[in-house]
């Protein structure tokens, strides 16, 4: 025992505790930092962020401008035009402009097959205009509609106005998929008006224009807005969505022998018109932020740098689903989203226009809730959309990952012609 | 005589470094929580007196169904077998009886968080030519890859040789700062006792 007397003891043995606390806790410090920072040395998968693999592939060949590029130099991007009258509706086989707004409308009770054709008169006159960059009737922002920014405007009738309004024969029906989780909110409308233009502003001014029309006949339900890139960026290479892959590898293309079969109808009176379905797809980002590179590309059987598939060395590649690896193991896993999605017979293919949509959301964990605008064109939806999708609500990795919120079928009229509105030789029948 | 308060609050002291460098080597990174075979009936390497009638892998975390497996029978070729079922972390394959010498099970599974684990399991039946199949009953497979079967008798856990698809680094720096900081506070703790025992 010392004789320090009681009150030095105390300081001493604080000094020491201090000391002590401190080296303990000054070592955790250290740990902590040293391993964060080393972190995306250590695990790689970590190290990896968004925006270092923006390579464009320009593999799958310019589709050229959206129209009005006829000459050695194209006008400016607002100036671009795509022509609203002609055999099909623009907008479908459309190079897909960077915005989008797509609109579902409810027809107000009452609302008959004579106001139905007054709506659409209204609706395309002013369509063929803004479309052509002219303002539109009693615009109240005329000057917004001088740069049509490649604006198209594509209407589609929902199942109930074919069936009681038109009387048609032709109504096209979606079932419900064992993995959807559908909100009424997001769900099938009356009417879709679907505009697209290189330019928000020119997209926003259409819109207003369109709502302003309808606003008498029929109620909003839902707008659906999303982006692809923007004019000049990674043109020519097929574009990405949320989740960072190539979206929209082998589609159809203008180019291929049964492209008019598989787009275009050939039923009697609709002839030229073609089917549209809606599916809003919400990805659930936080969970996916768990998946490490080499699993999200067995998820979906692609390479996430350029889109190839597992088996290629390029994005146009055709997936080998036969090929193996050294144990003997299939190389795209069987359940991969492309081994599930891709077409078992010639008549399972379909034009997909997918845009991407990111609304903040405080209930989603993220504080966003992103996905994708899902637009599919086909002929006949039954025959060539649903046996795909049915098999992918069966079994798909990447269902693990999304999930359909919204799903809706439209027929869309032939184009019409000068003069005509759309849906003019339905409407008259 | 009252404890100075270093007796009794430097051991505390110490216990909570013991804690702090605990919970870092149990933070799990993405890369560690992946899923590798812990078990497996027939056993990597067993000798069996006849064919099983099934496989069952049982790994050491939940799998998203559905799991790929491929089974080369005796003569080296694909056995045609009905899909394997999935549940929890356990994948069971029916087995139909390809006759005796070696198989060699190749599987892939995906855990819940989308990474893919791949690896292959090799087992004898008694019966058919020695040296039948693709190599020695010793070493399965197609004597390619990562997965090399270890030859001993002695059935080795496949666990060991399982190859993760993403061959991921240890944490080494986490592991090495968590023991630091262990010896560390065992240190603290050693030097308190001594000190006040002297004082």
């Amino acid at each position: 025992m010392t004789s320090r007397g009681p009150g030095l003891d105390k300081r001493l043995n604080r000094r020491r505790l201090l000391a002590t606390g401190a080296t303990a806790l000054g070592g955790a410090g250290v740990g902590w930092t040293a391993s964060a920072a080393l972190a995306p040395v250590l695990d790689p998968a970590a190290g990896r962020t968004a925006g270092r693999d923006r390579t464009a592939t320009g593999d799958t060949g310019g589709s050229g401008g959206s129209g009005g590029s006829g000459g050695t130099a194209s006008p400016p991007v607002g100036r671009q035009l795509v022509p609203f009258n002609g055999a099909h509706q623009a907008g479908v086989v459309t190079t897909p402009q960077a915005h989008l707004s797509l609109i579902g409308l409810d027809l107000r009770p009452g609302t008959g097959r004579a106001e139905l054709v007054r709506l659409m008169r209204l609706l395309s006159d002013d369509a063929s205009r803004l479309t052509s960059g002219v303002a539109a009737l009693a615009d109240t922002e005329p000057e917004l509609g001088n740069e049509p920014a490649s604006l198209t405007v594509t209407f589609g009738f929902g199942p109930r106005v074919m069936r009681e309004l038109l009387g048609a024969s032709y109504v096209p029906a979606l079932p419900a998929f064992r993995t959807d989780r559908l909100e009424e909110r997001w769900g099938q409308t009356d009417l879709a008006v679907q505009l697209c233009a290189d330019d928000p502003l020119t997209l926003a001014h259409a819109r207003r224009m369109l709502l302003k029309d309808s606003h008498s006949f029929a109620t909003v339900r839902w707008t659906q807005d999303g982006f692809r890139r923007a004019r000049g960026v990674a043109e020519g290479a097929t574009v990405r969505n949320v989740m960072g892959q190539v979206d929209g590898t082998g589609n159809p293309a203008p180019t291929d022998a049964d492209f008019d079969r598989l787009l275009w109808s050939q039923e009697d009176g609709f002839a030229g018109g073609t089917t549209m379905v809606v599916r809003r797809i919400r990805t659930h980002l936080d969970t996916w932020d768990k998946v490490d590179r080499s699993g999200r590309e067995a998820v979906i059987g692609r390479r996430l740098s350029d889109g190839a598939p597992l088996t290629g060395t390029k994005e146009s590649d055709p997936a080998d689903f036969a090929a193996t690896d050294d144990l003997g193991l299939p190389v795209i896993d069987p359940a991969s989203h492309i081994a599930r999605a891709h077409a078992r017979t010639p008549e399972e293919r379909f034009l997909r226009r997918p845009y991407n949509y990111v609304v903040p959301d405080p209930d989603q964990p993220t504080g966003e809730d992103a996905g994708l605008v899902f637009v599919v064109f086909a002929a006949d939806v039954e025959r060539q959309f649903v046996p795909v999708q049915r098999r992918l609500a069966e079994s798909d990795r990447l269902n693990q990952w999304v999930t359909t919120i919204g799903s809706a079928v439209y027929a869309v009229p032939p184009g019409a012609a000068e003069g005509e509105h759309v849906g003019q030789r339905l409407l008259d029948a | 005589m009252p404890e100075p308060m270093s007796r009794r609050l430097l051991p505390l002291v110490a216990v909570m470094a013991v804690l702090v460098g605990l919970e870092w080597l149990a933070t799990p990174s993405p890369a560690s929580a992946h899923a590798v075979l812990v078990a497996s009936t027939p056993e990597q390497g067993a000798r069996l007196a006849s064919a099983p009638a099934a496989v069952q892998l049982t790994f050491s975390a939940a799998l998203t169904p559905p799991a790929v497996v491929v089974v080369h029978g005796p003569d080296g070729s694909v056995v045609a077998t009905v899909e394997p079922s999935v549940s929890g972390a356990v994948v069971r394959q029916p087995l139909p009886d390809a006759g005796g010498g070696t198989y060699t099970v190749a599987y892939r599974v995906v855990t819940a968080d989308g990474h893919p684990v791949t690896g292959q399991l090799t087992f004898s039946v008694a019966g058919g030519s020695p040296g039948s199949g693709t190599g020695d009953t010793a070493t399965g497979g197609t004597g390619t890859g990562g997965t090399s079967t270890d030859a001993a008798p002695a059935a080795e856990p496949a666990v060991r040789r399982a190859a993760d698809a993403s061959r991921e680094p240890v944490p080494v720096l986490r592991l090495l700062l968590g023991v630091g900081l262990l010896g560390l506070a065992a240190l603290l703790g050693l030097l308190a006792r001594r000190r006040s025992a002297a004082g």
